[in-house]
Protein backbone atom coordinates (compact mmCIF):
# COMPACT_ATOMS: atom_id res chain seq x y z
CA UNK A 1 0.00 0.00 0.00
CA UNK A 2 2.97 2.43 1.07
CA UNK A 3 5.26 1.30 -2.03
CA UNK A 4 1.97 1.79 -4.63
CA UNK A 5 1.30 5.27 -3.04
CA UNK A 6 4.95 6.05 -3.88
CA UNK A 7 5.22 4.51 -7.38
CA UNK A 8 1.96 6.87 -8.01
CA UNK A 9 4.39 9.89 -7.15
CA UNK A 10 7.01 8.73 -8.70
CA UNK A 11 4.77 8.29 -12.03
CA UNK A 12 3.64 11.47 -11.45
CA UNK A 13 7.20 13.07 -11.12
CA UNK A 14 8.00 11.16 -14.17
CA UNK A 15 5.04 12.91 -16.37
CA UNK A 16 5.43 16.65 -14.62
CA UNK A 17 9.60 16.44 -14.81
CA UNK A 18 8.86 17.92 -11.06
CA UNK A 19 11.68 16.33 -8.74
CA UNK A 20 10.25 13.90 -6.12
CA UNK A 21 8.46 14.60 -2.97
CA UNK A 22 10.64 14.53 0.42
CA UNK A 23 9.02 11.50 1.71
CA UNK A 24 9.25 9.41 -1.39
CA UNK A 25 12.70 10.22 -1.41
CA UNK A 26 13.20 8.93 1.82
CA UNK A 27 11.03 5.58 1.30
CA UNK A 28 13.50 5.53 -1.69
CA UNK A 29 16.71 4.97 0.56
CA UNK A 30 14.94 1.91 2.20
CA UNK A 31 12.81 0.17 -1.04
CA UNK A 32 14.76 -1.64 -3.53
CA UNK A 33 11.55 -2.72 -5.21
CA UNK A 34 10.56 1.60 -5.63
CA UNK A 35 14.20 2.01 -6.82
CA UNK A 36 13.86 -0.10 -9.40
CA UNK A 37 10.42 1.11 -10.07
CA UNK A 38 12.08 4.39 -10.92
CA UNK A 39 14.82 3.31 -12.95
CA UNK A 40 13.05 1.07 -15.03
CA UNK A 41 10.35 4.31 -15.60
CA UNK A 42 13.14 6.63 -16.48
CA UNK A 43 14.76 3.77 -18.78
CA UNK A 44 11.44 3.42 -20.47
CA UNK A 45 11.01 7.12 -20.96
CA UNK A 46 14.37 7.16 -22.54
CA UNK A 47 13.76 4.29 -24.81
CA UNK A 48 10.08 4.82 -25.58
CA UNK A 49 11.61 8.63 -27.12
CA UNK A 50 14.63 6.71 -28.77
CA UNK A 51 12.53 4.00 -30.64
CA UNK A 52 10.02 6.90 -31.67
CA UNK A 53 12.54 8.61 -33.62
CA UNK A 54 13.69 5.49 -35.24
CA UNK A 55 10.07 5.05 -36.60
CA UNK A 56 9.52 8.78 -37.61
CA UNK A 57 13.19 8.35 -39.68
CA UNK A 58 11.45 5.99 -41.70
CA UNK A 59 9.94 8.14 -44.27
CA UNK A 60 6.74 7.17 -45.97
CA UNK A 61 6.55 9.05 -49.08
CA UNK A 62 3.39 7.22 -50.76
CA UNK A 63 1.01 8.05 -48.05
CA UNK A 64 2.54 11.84 -48.26
CA UNK A 65 1.56 11.60 -52.06
CA UNK A 66 -2.01 9.62 -51.72
CA UNK A 67 -2.94 13.04 -49.00
CA UNK A 68 -1.69 15.49 -51.29
CA UNK A 69 -3.98 13.26 -54.33
CA UNK A 70 -6.90 13.62 -51.97
CA UNK A 71 -6.52 17.44 -51.14
CA UNK A 72 -6.45 17.87 -54.79
CA UNK A 73 -9.89 16.14 -55.59
CA UNK A 74 -12.94 18.32 -55.42
CA UNK A 75 -14.77 18.39 -51.63
CA UNK A 76 -18.37 17.32 -52.04
CA UNK A 77 -20.29 17.05 -48.99
CA UNK A 78 -21.94 14.17 -48.33
CA UNK A 79 -25.44 14.06 -49.45
CA UNK A 80 -27.82 11.10 -49.87
CA UNK A 81 -28.61 9.57 -53.38
CA UNK A 82 -31.67 10.87 -54.67
CA UNK A 83 -34.42 8.53 -54.63
CA UNK A 84 -35.44 7.37 -58.09
CA UNK A 85 -39.32 7.72 -58.78
CA UNK A 86 -41.46 4.38 -59.45
CA UNK A 87 -43.70 5.30 -62.63
CA UNK A 88 -47.18 5.59 -61.49
CA UNK A 89 -48.39 2.59 -63.45
CA UNK A 90 -46.00 0.72 -61.14
CA UNK A 91 -48.63 1.80 -58.40
CA UNK A 92 -51.73 1.36 -59.80
CA UNK A 93 -51.96 -2.28 -58.24
CA UNK A 94 -50.65 -1.18 -55.01
CA UNK A 95 -53.13 2.44 -54.99
CA UNK A 96 -55.95 0.07 -55.59
CA UNK A 97 -55.48 -2.25 -52.65
CA UNK A 98 -55.10 0.56 -50.45
CA UNK A 99 -58.55 2.39 -51.64
CA UNK A 100 -59.97 -1.31 -51.36
CA UNK A 101 -58.67 -1.26 -47.72
CA UNK A 102 -60.08 2.26 -46.77
CA UNK A 103 -63.38 1.66 -48.02
CA UNK A 104 -62.90 -1.71 -45.57
CA UNK A 105 -61.92 0.49 -42.77
CA UNK A 106 -64.78 2.97 -43.07
CA UNK A 107 -67.48 0.78 -43.56
CA UNK A 108 -66.19 -1.23 -40.55
CA UNK A 109 -66.39 1.81 -38.55
CA UNK A 110 -69.34 2.82 -39.77
CA UNK A 111 -70.67 -0.27 -39.01
CA UNK A 112 -69.77 -0.90 -35.07
CA UNK A 113 -69.79 2.85 -33.83
CA UNK A 114 -71.98 3.61 -30.78
CA UNK A 115 -75.37 4.86 -31.63
CA UNK A 116 -76.15 7.71 -30.37
CA UNK A 117 -79.85 7.75 -28.06
CA UNK A 118 -83.16 9.62 -29.53
CA UNK A 119 -83.15 12.68 -27.48
CA UNK A 120 -80.60 14.68 -27.62
CA UNK A 121 -78.33 15.85 -24.86
CA UNK A 122 -79.65 18.29 -22.05
CA UNK A 123 -78.19 21.11 -20.33
CA UNK A 124 -77.04 19.80 -16.98
CA UNK A 125 -78.75 22.51 -15.43
CA UNK A 126 -81.96 22.09 -16.87
CA UNK A 127 -81.09 18.35 -16.49
CA UNK A 128 -81.19 18.38 -12.73
CA UNK A 129 -84.46 21.03 -12.92
CA UNK A 130 -86.31 18.26 -14.90
CA UNK A 131 -84.95 15.71 -12.22
CA UNK A 132 -86.47 17.94 -9.32
CA UNK A 133 -90.17 18.33 -11.32
CA UNK A 134 -90.58 14.56 -12.13
CA UNK A 135 -89.61 13.79 -7.88
CA UNK A 136 -92.05 16.22 -6.73
CA UNK A 137 -94.63 15.22 -8.90
CA UNK A 138 -93.72 11.15 -8.33
CA UNK A 139 -94.01 11.99 -4.78
CA UNK A 140 -97.70 14.44 -4.54
CA UNK A 141 -98.81 11.21 -6.57
CA UNK A 142 -97.33 9.09 -4.01
CA UNK A 143 -99.07 11.04 -1.21
CA UNK A 144 -102.17 11.49 -2.68
CA UNK A 145 -104.02 8.85 -1.67
CA UNK A 146 -103.31 9.59 2.24
CA UNK A 147 -103.82 12.99 1.68
CA UNK A 148 -107.29 12.08 0.62
CA UNK A 149 -107.96 9.83 3.88
CA UNK A 150 -106.51 12.18 6.10
CA UNK A 151 -109.01 15.13 5.06
CA UNK A 152 -111.64 12.88 5.13
CA UNK A 153 -110.78 11.95 8.44
CA UNK A 154 -110.57 15.27 9.94
CA UNK A 155 -114.09 16.03 7.97
CA UNK A 156 -115.25 13.51 10.27
CA UNK A 157 -114.09 14.35 13.22
CA UNK A 158 -114.96 17.81 12.99
CA UNK A 159 -118.47 16.69 12.00
CA UNK A 160 -118.10 14.22 15.64
CA UNK A 161 -116.85 16.92 17.53
CA UNK A 162 -119.69 19.02 16.25
CA UNK A 163 -122.23 17.00 16.94
CA UNK A 164 -120.98 16.63 20.42
CA UNK A 165 -120.61 19.94 21.17
CA UNK A 166 -123.98 20.74 20.34
CA UNK A 167 -125.12 18.07 22.91
CA UNK A 168 -122.63 19.53 25.81
CA UNK A 169 -124.31 22.70 24.90
CA UNK A 170 -127.62 21.60 25.20
CA UNK A 171 -127.53 19.54 28.18
CA UNK A 172 -125.34 22.29 30.07
CA UNK A 173 -128.39 24.70 29.35
CA UNK A 174 -130.90 22.08 30.50
CA UNK A 175 -128.77 21.56 33.96
CA UNK A 176 -128.78 25.52 34.58
CA UNK A 177 -132.11 26.10 34.09
CA UNK B 1 14.90 29.29 -40.15
CA UNK B 2 12.14 26.93 -40.58
CA UNK B 3 8.38 28.39 -39.37
CA UNK B 4 6.74 26.25 -36.86
CA UNK B 5 3.68 24.20 -36.93
CA UNK B 6 1.29 26.93 -36.11
CA UNK B 7 2.21 29.48 -38.25
CA UNK B 8 2.04 26.92 -40.99
CA UNK B 9 -1.33 26.34 -40.00
CA UNK B 10 -2.33 30.04 -39.82
CA UNK B 11 -0.53 30.32 -43.21
CA UNK B 12 -2.95 27.56 -44.65
CA UNK B 13 -5.92 28.99 -42.55
CA UNK B 14 -5.29 32.52 -44.81
CA UNK B 15 -5.47 30.08 -48.06
CA UNK B 16 -1.96 28.41 -47.97
CA UNK B 17 -1.80 25.53 -49.39
CA UNK B 18 1.70 24.61 -49.93
CA UNK B 19 2.19 25.63 -45.68
CA UNK B 20 -0.93 22.71 -45.61
CA UNK B 21 1.31 20.59 -47.45
CA UNK B 22 4.52 21.07 -45.93
CA UNK B 23 2.24 20.27 -42.16
CA UNK B 24 1.32 16.90 -44.10
CA UNK B 25 5.08 15.98 -44.76
CA UNK B 26 5.77 16.87 -40.66
CA UNK B 27 3.17 14.94 -39.50
CA UNK B 28 1.65 12.41 -41.97
CA UNK B 29 4.26 9.48 -40.82
CA UNK B 30 4.00 10.45 -37.13
CA UNK B 31 -0.38 10.15 -37.55
CA UNK B 32 0.30 6.69 -39.32
CA UNK B 33 2.64 5.54 -36.30
CA UNK B 34 0.09 7.35 -33.59
CA UNK B 35 -3.11 5.78 -35.28
CA UNK B 36 -1.29 1.96 -35.30
CA UNK B 37 -3.00 -0.38 -32.97
CA UNK B 38 -3.37 -4.61 -32.92
CA UNK B 39 -6.65 -4.03 -34.07
CA UNK B 40 -6.29 -2.22 -37.64
CA UNK B 41 -4.66 -3.01 -40.87
CA UNK B 42 -1.75 -0.70 -42.54
CA UNK B 43 -4.40 0.33 -44.70
CA UNK B 44 -6.77 1.11 -42.95
CA UNK B 45 -4.51 3.37 -40.88
CA UNK B 46 -3.76 5.56 -43.99
CA UNK B 47 -7.00 5.69 -44.62
CA UNK B 48 -7.38 7.63 -41.19
CA UNK B 49 -4.30 9.17 -41.91
CA UNK B 50 -5.71 10.61 -45.16
CA UNK B 51 -9.62 10.83 -43.73
CA UNK B 52 -7.41 12.93 -40.72
CA UNK B 53 -5.89 15.55 -43.57
CA UNK B 54 -8.86 15.88 -45.06
CA UNK B 55 -10.51 16.86 -42.44
CA UNK B 56 -8.05 19.32 -41.09
CA UNK B 57 -7.84 21.04 -44.12
CA UNK B 58 -11.50 21.46 -44.53
CA UNK B 59 -11.83 22.72 -40.85
CA UNK B 60 -8.60 24.57 -40.63
CA UNK B 61 -10.30 27.82 -40.52
CA UNK B 62 -11.52 26.51 -36.83
CA UNK B 63 -7.83 25.88 -35.53
CA UNK B 64 -6.79 28.22 -32.83
CA UNK B 65 -3.24 29.56 -33.62
CA UNK B 66 -2.95 30.04 -29.71
CA UNK B 67 -3.07 26.50 -29.36
CA UNK B 68 -0.06 23.56 -30.68
CA UNK B 69 -1.18 22.78 -34.05
CA UNK B 70 -0.18 18.95 -32.72
CA UNK B 71 -2.90 19.11 -30.13
CA UNK B 72 -5.68 20.08 -32.75
CA UNK B 73 -4.59 17.72 -35.52
CA UNK B 74 -4.29 14.50 -32.93
CA UNK B 75 -7.91 15.47 -31.91
CA UNK B 76 -9.40 14.84 -35.40
CA UNK B 77 -7.09 11.97 -36.09
CA UNK B 78 -9.00 10.59 -32.36
CA UNK B 79 -12.11 11.40 -32.93
CA UNK B 80 -12.57 9.66 -36.30
CA UNK B 81 -10.54 6.64 -35.23
CA UNK B 82 -13.33 6.31 -32.71
CA UNK B 83 -16.05 6.87 -35.25
CA UNK B 84 -14.54 4.72 -37.14
CA UNK B 85 -14.10 1.77 -34.44
CA UNK B 86 -17.84 2.28 -33.64
CA UNK B 87 -19.51 2.28 -37.33
CA UNK B 88 -16.81 -0.82 -37.79
CA UNK B 89 -18.63 -2.32 -34.63
CA UNK B 90 -22.54 -1.45 -36.62
CA UNK B 91 -21.42 -2.92 -39.70
CA UNK B 92 -22.97 -6.71 -40.07
CA UNK B 93 -20.87 -9.32 -40.86
CA UNK B 94 -21.21 -10.51 -44.21
CA UNK B 95 -22.97 -13.52 -45.33
CA UNK B 96 -20.57 -14.77 -47.99
CA UNK B 97 -17.32 -16.19 -45.92
CA UNK B 98 -15.07 -16.07 -49.10
CA UNK B 99 -15.57 -12.63 -48.96
CA UNK B 100 -15.67 -11.57 -45.59
CA UNK B 101 -12.71 -9.45 -44.77
CA UNK B 102 -10.88 -10.11 -41.97
CA UNK B 103 -9.89 -7.10 -40.16
CA UNK B 104 -8.54 -7.59 -36.85
CA UNK B 105 -6.13 -10.27 -36.31
CA UNK B 106 -6.89 -13.37 -34.80
CA UNK B 107 -4.94 -14.88 -31.61
CA UNK B 108 -2.67 -17.54 -33.58
CA UNK B 109 -2.00 -14.02 -36.09
CA UNK B 110 -1.47 -11.71 -33.08
CA UNK B 111 0.95 -13.78 -31.55
CA UNK B 112 3.19 -14.14 -34.76
CA UNK B 113 2.60 -10.22 -35.13
CA UNK B 114 3.75 -10.14 -31.04
CA UNK B 115 7.17 -12.64 -32.28
CA UNK B 116 7.76 -10.22 -34.87
CA UNK B 117 8.08 -7.32 -32.89
CA UNK B 118 10.21 -8.94 -30.47
CA UNK B 119 12.66 -9.91 -33.12
CA UNK B 120 12.46 -6.79 -34.53
CA UNK B 121 13.00 -5.13 -30.83
CA UNK B 122 12.12 -1.68 -31.18
CA UNK B 123 9.90 -0.80 -28.11
CA UNK B 124 6.57 0.36 -29.88
CA UNK B 125 6.22 -2.45 -31.57
CA UNK B 126 5.32 -4.33 -28.23
CA UNK B 127 3.48 -1.42 -27.34
CA UNK B 128 1.35 -2.10 -30.10
CA UNK B 129 0.04 -5.18 -28.53
CA UNK B 130 -1.17 -2.99 -26.04
CA UNK B 131 -4.90 -1.18 -25.93
CA UNK B 132 -5.27 1.62 -28.75
CA UNK B 133 -5.70 3.86 -25.70
CA UNK B 134 -2.44 2.94 -23.83
CA UNK B 135 -0.37 3.13 -26.75
CA UNK B 136 -1.73 6.37 -27.78
CA UNK B 137 -1.04 7.72 -24.50
CA UNK B 138 2.26 6.54 -24.37
CA UNK B 139 2.92 8.21 -28.19
CA UNK B 140 1.89 11.47 -27.29
CA UNK B 141 3.70 11.42 -23.87
CA UNK B 142 6.89 9.96 -25.80
CA UNK B 143 7.06 10.49 -29.03
CA UNK B 144 5.37 13.81 -29.03
CA UNK B 145 6.94 14.96 -26.14
CA UNK B 146 3.43 16.50 -25.32
CA UNK B 147 2.71 17.54 -21.87
CA UNK B 148 0.07 15.80 -19.68
CA UNK B 149 -2.29 18.71 -19.76
CA UNK B 150 -2.08 19.04 -23.66
CA UNK B 151 -2.56 15.02 -24.02
CA UNK B 152 -5.72 15.42 -21.56
CA UNK B 153 -6.96 17.93 -24.64
CA UNK B 154 -6.21 15.61 -27.31
CA UNK B 155 -7.89 12.64 -25.68
CA UNK B 156 -10.93 14.75 -23.99
CA UNK B 157 -9.41 13.10 -20.78
CA UNK B 158 -8.76 15.02 -17.20
CA UNK B 159 -4.91 15.83 -16.59
CA UNK B 160 -5.54 12.81 -13.80
CA UNK B 161 -7.20 10.62 -15.96
CA UNK B 162 -3.99 10.80 -18.34
CA UNK B 163 -1.55 10.65 -15.45
CA UNK B 164 -3.30 7.52 -14.35
CA UNK B 165 -3.55 5.70 -17.91
CA UNK B 166 0.39 6.95 -18.30
CA UNK B 167 1.10 5.24 -15.06
CA UNK B 168 -0.62 1.82 -16.25
CA UNK B 169 0.16 1.81 -19.51
CA UNK B 170 3.69 2.35 -18.33
CA UNK B 171 3.32 -0.62 -15.80
CA UNK B 172 1.72 -2.63 -18.50
CA UNK B 173 4.45 -2.24 -21.17
CA UNK B 174 7.36 -3.06 -18.52
CA UNK B 175 5.49 -6.42 -17.48
CA UNK B 176 4.94 -7.31 -21.31
CA UNK B 177 9.00 -6.52 -21.57
CA UNK B 178 9.54 -9.04 -18.70
CA UNK B 179 7.06 -12.03 -19.63
CA UNK B 180 9.23 -14.75 -21.83
CA UNK B 181 7.78 -15.27 -24.94
CA UNK B 182 6.47 -18.87 -25.22
CA UNK B 183 7.36 -19.49 -28.28
CA UNK B 184 10.68 -17.76 -28.43
CA UNK B 185 13.72 -19.52 -30.08
CA UNK B 186 16.85 -18.97 -28.72
CA UNK B 187 17.93 -16.09 -30.43
CA UNK B 188 14.89 -14.40 -29.22
CA UNK B 189 15.13 -15.39 -25.61
CA UNK B 190 18.17 -13.86 -25.79
CA UNK B 191 16.78 -10.55 -27.46
CA UNK B 192 14.54 -10.64 -24.69
CA UNK B 193 17.47 -11.31 -22.20
CA UNK B 194 19.12 -8.34 -23.82
CA UNK B 195 16.29 -6.23 -23.37
CA UNK B 196 15.70 -6.83 -19.53
CA UNK B 197 19.43 -6.40 -19.14
CA UNK B 198 19.06 -2.84 -20.28
CA UNK B 199 15.90 -2.20 -18.31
Amino acid sequence: MKCSLHRWNISKALDSGEPLGRLTKLHLVDCEACREFLRIGEEMGRHLADDASLLLGDAKPALNNRVQQALDEPWKPASTPPLSRPKLWQLRPVLAAAALLAVVGVSLIWMVRPRPAGMPELDPLLQLKTGRANLISMLQRAESPYQKEISELRKTIQSTADYLASRFDTSLGENNQ
Amino acid sequence: MNPTDEELAARAAAGSRPAFEELVSRYSLRLFHFLRSRSQSDEDIEDLVQETFLKAYRNIGRYDPQRRFSTWLYTVAIRLSISRQRSRRERPLPLDPEGAEHTSPGPQESLVRAEETRAAGNIWLIARTMKPSEYQVLWLRYAEEMPVKEIARSMKKSPVGVRVLLHRSRMKLGKKLREPSPTAGLAEAAAVEHRLSIL
